[in-house]
């Protein structure tokens, strides 16, 4: 059989391709990579959340915080952007043309707060769940109780991340 | 030096991105925890990867995002709103969105997009395969990037032309993340050295005729004990034989039906077509072939066969030429690969090797396997006409194939009242003739007609039976995979008896039970009582 | 007293209502499980529940968020309104008399209490939760919708009371109806509101001063009185009538109950002795003889059984009374040799006594009837005098009177044999 053979250089090629599929086929184990399949579940969702090692390795990983961002922003509902205010002001309303985002310090507990989403058209498509953060930095997730009419209220702990992401002027919230 | 060592590292670390982003959508979840992709299908898109034969499967993918998103414009729906990527949750999303896009035709099998030109089919059965690489795309280049190559394509009428571009895109895209992170393959030097002595003990034979049964043991024979090369298991030389056979024959197959002619040695400068490589690849993959296949279809829940089965029946190379070029070499892998392995098992336990025991011509051991095997079929043969029974209780139309396939000599023509019907007129012949109706109403009499007979006999072996599967016919998803399993099972049954029949049958062991018990003893006695000596020194 | 223990009535047992607090108005009302920050899904029919125009809490308390927390999950239906109302009802006013009050039952825009389902199990479900804690029922009280199938009188003790509106439920737990808004379907009425609008702060601000001032003394009679503890409502208003202004809300209050005594001659009391030959003859049945009961017997025979009825066309009264046999006559040896409670029955009530010592001559019956529109619970020492003394007496005058005062007609008759 000639070192020029065709057929035998084919056989070989393929012979030699087929251990590096071996060794591409081994198991990754932390490898830092969320499966585009998990991001897509979260964003999508409402129920699904992230497991802890998820949430540390998009926290880890660039690529997949741009991943979701444009997955959560492809298909929101509204949009509510970025504010021009200082970025120590913390905020308790936002508002645009589709929705208004209040947040209303309980006064039977001042220790928990209301959020209440009011849609302005009362025929448009009812999100089930929020996203509040800022680009490349965190993203928080809120699953909404169905709404009542026009709106939806969640009563939250005056602690709970998604109040604090809200109240930033620098964050970009959608509600899908 | 530090610089090589860097280099190395380096490039370490490319390859390293590239596994990790191969195993990150192997180990995709589906809803329920367990895996969104098949294996089968993971391994196919490392395939592609790796023989960079990303070329058409990205026309088709492209072809295929235009049609998901023929609603809205948005095409993650169809990929990632189904749990497991598979050819059936791919049809029922189709058909859930069938009439929403004038230029997306459904079908039975896949999807025809209507793109002005030829038009583009896709099957069902591709889809996963696609998924997969669609992951694999957004896991490399990044979903941002694939979202802006694919816009200009989806949500639109759009012509072949502009489907291309977007192909193209994405083929440019992964071919600059390939640059940097798929390493060269490493040439395999024992599969080459084998390849040497082959050539130079052809004669004037070329190709996988060249490999004999002579060849493959006197590789062996003559390279088990040296540090030339690692030949030292007849196991090991065995399979490099057998890769090789399969290999050049797909090679020889792919080129005759292409018509093309690699113009050099060197793959990777691209003298090698990647579409032949993977083509040739595929060839090897054992996922394939017919004993896989069942296991794939069936084995978790319905036991046509069980594990001990399995472990025989691989012994056998049921999907590749193997068999009937170096038929000697099968059963001699069987027997002594096995015997071979114990001794290595005793040396490392500590065990006097010299002290196990090996197959004498009295044990007549390449007959009893043939035995063996044949007796394994048997059983799955049972099984199957078992499952004929409960299959024809259930009024399943697998029932009609599945005794068409035990009985192929039986007179079928009685059913639809047409006289004498030639076999190969089979399921469809029999189902629009209402033939099938008749077929489910014969009841089981072992001295009535042959039909009945037939069913007389499934019956008597289902109650013989006692596996898995085989007692839950009242369940509708056992049934399911009981029928889903009938082709399956039938090309087992086919190939084990070709392979016995066919490769086996003509070849005088008797001659070979005795003249192999003294080659591999002396062989095996010079490998391993060395062993046992350098051990017993070292000691 | 201390703030009223309101439970909902559920399928699951009682759950408990914990507080009720104000919100931002911004804010729609919620149900919050366990003082922690979950609102429960039911939340947005609480806020229509409470949200005026739809909902009738804001219309009587003029706020419009609130939170209320409950101590388990209620997961749908309206079932948990009437509970709800009352707990509103309750924060605005003092306690109520009825410290324990479970409640089942929808409140429509009319504060009309509308059927709900599953009473049965809701009252077997209290019942299990209660097994073990009787011994409080006075001071507990159950209400449910008035339904068509029969409800049982009381679960573990404590009293069943059916209301076909709030009002009726706020009464009946010592609580003063609230201010009765008009619906908003009312045109007519409608129409005459426009025309006082201009008044309404005025009106509002009397009606509030005489709720203020009058509603939960008030109320808390009516309550005592509708759960029929006529000796608890009488020192209740005996230590009222202490003070000036006590006296004059007592004297409205008895003035308002006298709207309610029977009119004389609505009872008719019919009585027949059953005789035999003699006192052998008492115990053949079949051979007894049957005269009317008249005021005396001269005759010589044995009197075996004497069976008197009092009955009433009258639907919404309650007969009660009691029967006394005094064998040497009235009064003699003070304490009656038998009295007897009578059955109930559908237009009234039933004596039957059957003697063991045959009446002998001077021996003699008083019966003592009192008719009212309550029924009478626990304890009545005016039978002691009403059962003993003469009817001209001062005693029986006087115990008479006690009840005459709530509103209760009491009817004597004497029988004796010569």
């Amino acid at each position: 059989m000639p070192a020029d053979d065709p057929i035998r250089n084919l056989a070989l090629a393929a012979i030699d391709a087929e251990r590096q599929i071996d060794a591409m086929m081994q198991p990754v184990a932390g490898s830092g990579l969320l499966a585009f399949s998990t991001l897509f579940r979260y964003a999508n969702d409402p129920g699904f959340e992230l497991s802890d090692d998820a949430a540390r390795c998009l926290a880890k990983n660039p690529a997949a915080m741009a991943d979701l961002e444009r997955l959560i922003a492809q298909s929101a509902l509204v949009h509510l952007p970025t504010l021009a205010a200082a970025a120590s002001e913390t905020l308790t309303r936002r508002e645009t043309a589709e929705a208004i985002i209040l947040m209303t310090p309980s006064r039977a507990d001042p220790g928990q707060v209301y959020l209440s989403i009011d849609l302005m058209d009362a025929e448009a498509k009812r999100p089930t769940h929020l996203f509040a953060g800022s680009s490349g930095v965190d993203w928080h997730k809120l699953v909404l109780p169905p709404f009542a009419g026009p709106r939806t209220q969640v009563l939250l702990e005056a602690g709970h991340p998604i109040l604090a992401a809200l109240g930033d002027p620098r964050s970009v919230v959608y509600l899908r | 030096m530090s610089t090589a060592l860097e280099n190395l590292n380096l490039e370490e670390g490319k390859s390293e991105a590239l596994r990790a982003a191969l195993s990150c959508v192997a180990e995709a979840s589906a809803f329920d925890g367990g895996p969104r992709y098949s294996e089968k299908v993971s391994r196919e898109l490392a395939r592609i990867i790796v023989c960079r034969s990303y070329a058409k499967p990205l026309l088709e993918l492209s072809h295929l995002m235009v049609c998901a998103s023929g609603r809205n414009g948005r095409f993650e729906d169809v990929f990632w709103g189904i749990s497991r990527a598979s050819s059936g949750e791919f049809r029922r999303s189709f058909v859930a969105l069938n009439g929403l896009s004038e230029n997306v035709r459904i079908s039975a099998n896949g999807i025809y997009h209507n793109d002005g030109a030829d038009g583009f089919q896709i099957s069902y059965a591709r889809m996963p395969l696609l998924a997969a690489l669609l992951e694999f795309m957004i896991t490399t280049v990044g979903y941002p990037a694939i979202d802006d190559m694919t816009r200009p394509v989806r949500g639109q009428r759009v012509s072949s032309n502009d489907v291309l571009d977007a192909a193209r895109a994405m083929q440019r895209s992964l071919y600059g993340y390939l640059k940097d992170h798929l390493p060269p393959v490493q040439r395999q030097r024992r599969v080459r050295h084998f390849l040497t002595f082959v050539g130079s003990h052809a004669g004037n034979r070329s190709g996988a005729d060249a490999i004999t049964d002579d060849i493959v043991l006197s590789y062996w024979s003559e390279f088990a004990d040296t540090v030339e090369i690692e030949a030292r298991t007849y196991r090991g030389v065995y399979e490099t034989a057998r890769r090789l056979i399969v290999t050049l024959d797909a090679a020889a197959d792919r080129l005759a039906s292409t018509g093309a002619r690699s113009i050099g040695t060197d793959f990777e400068a691209g003298e090698i077509d990647p579409e032949d490589v993977e083509a040739v690849v595929s060839a090897l993959d054992a996922g394939e072939g017919p004993l896989q296949r069942l296991l794939e279809s069936c084995a978790d829940r319905v036991k046509y066969i069980n594990v001990n089965e399995s472990e025989i029946l691989a012994e056998l190379p049921l999907n590749d030429s193997t068999a009937r070029r170096i038929p000697i070499s099968v059963l001699r892998n069987a027997i002594y690969g096995a015997v071979q392995l114990r001794l290595s098992m005793a040396l490392r336990r500590g065990d006097d090797a010299t002290q196990q025991p090996m197959p004498t011509a009295a044990d007549r051991y390449y007959r009893a396997r043939l035995a063996t095997y044949a007796e394994v079929i048997d059983g799955t043969e049972k099984l199957a006409l078992a499952s004929l029974w409960v299959l024809h209780q259930g009024q399943r139309p697998e029932a009609v194939d599945l005794a068409l396939q035990l009985a192929p000599d039986i007179n079928w023509g009685v059913l639809s009242g047409h006289g004498d019907v030639a076999h190969e007129e089979n399921v469809i012949s029999l189902a629009a003739s209402g033939a099938m109706k008749a077929f489910f109403r014969i009841i089981p009499d072992a001295r009535g007609d042959e039909l009945s007979a037939l069913l007389a006999d499934a019956r008597k072996a289902w109650r013989q039976v006692n596996r898995a599967g085989f007692r839950e016919e009242s369940k509708a998803d056992f049934m399911d995979t009981m029928a889903a399993a009938v082709p399956d099972v039938l090309r087992l049954i086919h190939a084990v008896r070709q392979l016995l029949d066919r490769d086996m049958k003509a070849i005088d062991w008797p001659e070979h039970e005795a003249a192999d018990g003294i080659v591999f003893g002396a062989i095996l006695g010079r490998l391993y009582n060395q062993s046992q000596e350098e051990r017993e020194d070292a000691g | 007293m201390s703030a009223p223990l309101i439970h909902i009535l559920t399928t699951d047992g009682p759950v408990a209502i914990q507080r009720i607090s104000e919100e931002d108005p911004a804010v729609s009302s919620v149900i919050c499980l366990d003082g922690r920050a979950q609102a429960l899904p039911i939340s947005p029919a609480y806020d229509a529940f409470v949200r005026s125009p739809v909902g009738v809490i804001e219309r009587m308390t003029g706020h419009g968020a609130y939170r209320m927390d409950v101590a388990r999950r209620i997961d749908d239906g309206r079932s948990w309104q009437l509970a709800a109302f009352i707990a509103h009802a309750a924060a605005l006013q003092s306690a109520p008399t009825i410290r324990h009050i479970y409640a089942s039952g929808e409140v429509d825009s009319t504060l009309g209490v509308r059927p709900v389902g599953h009473i049965d199990t809701k009252l077997k479900a209290l019942s299990d939760a209660l097994s073990g804690q009787e011994g409080d029922a006075p001071d507990a009280i159950i209400l449910v919708p008035s339904q068509d199938t029969p409800l049982p009188e009381y679960i573990n003790g404590i009293a069943v009371r059916a209301v076909q509106t709030t009002d009726e439920a706020l009464v009946l737990i010592g609580l003063a109806a609230p201010d009765r808004h008009i619906p908003a379907d009312k045109p007519a009425r409608d129409a005459y509101l426009k025309k006082i609008t201009w008044r309404m702060p005025l009106i509002l601000t009397v009606i509030a001063a005489i709720v203020f001032w009058f509603g939960s003394d008030l109320a808390r009679w009516s309550a005592l009185m509708a759960q029929g503890r006529i000796l608890a409502l009488e020192k209740d208003m005996a230590a009222a009538d202490e003070t000036a202004i006590g006296q004059m809300r007592v004297a409205v209050y008895q003035k308002w109950r006298s709207f309610s005594k029977p009119e004389a001659g609505t009872i008719d009391i019919v009585g027949s002795l059953f005789i035999a030959d003699d006192a052998a003859g008492c115990a053949a049945a079949g051979s007894l003889q049957k005269r009317p009961l008249g005021t005396g017997f001269t005759g010589t025979e044995a009197i075996c059984k004497v069976e008197v009825r009092a009955v009433t066309a009258d639907t919404r009264l309650q007969i009660i009374g009691r029967l006394g046999y005094w064998p040497t006559g009235l009064g003699v040896g003070g304490k009656a040799g038998r009295v007897m409670r009578g059955s109930k029955e559908a237009t009234g009530r039933t004596w039957t006594l059957e003697f063991e010592n045959l009446p002998a001559q001077g021996a003699a019956l008083r019966l003592v009837v009192i008719a009212g529109t309550n029924d009478v619970r626990g304890s009545q020492p005016w039978y002691q005098d009403l059962l003993a003394t003469p009817e001209d007496s001062t005693a029986f005058k006087a115990a008479a009177a006690r009840l005459e005062h709530l509103g209760y007609r009491v009817i004597a008759r004497d029988w004796r044999r010569d």
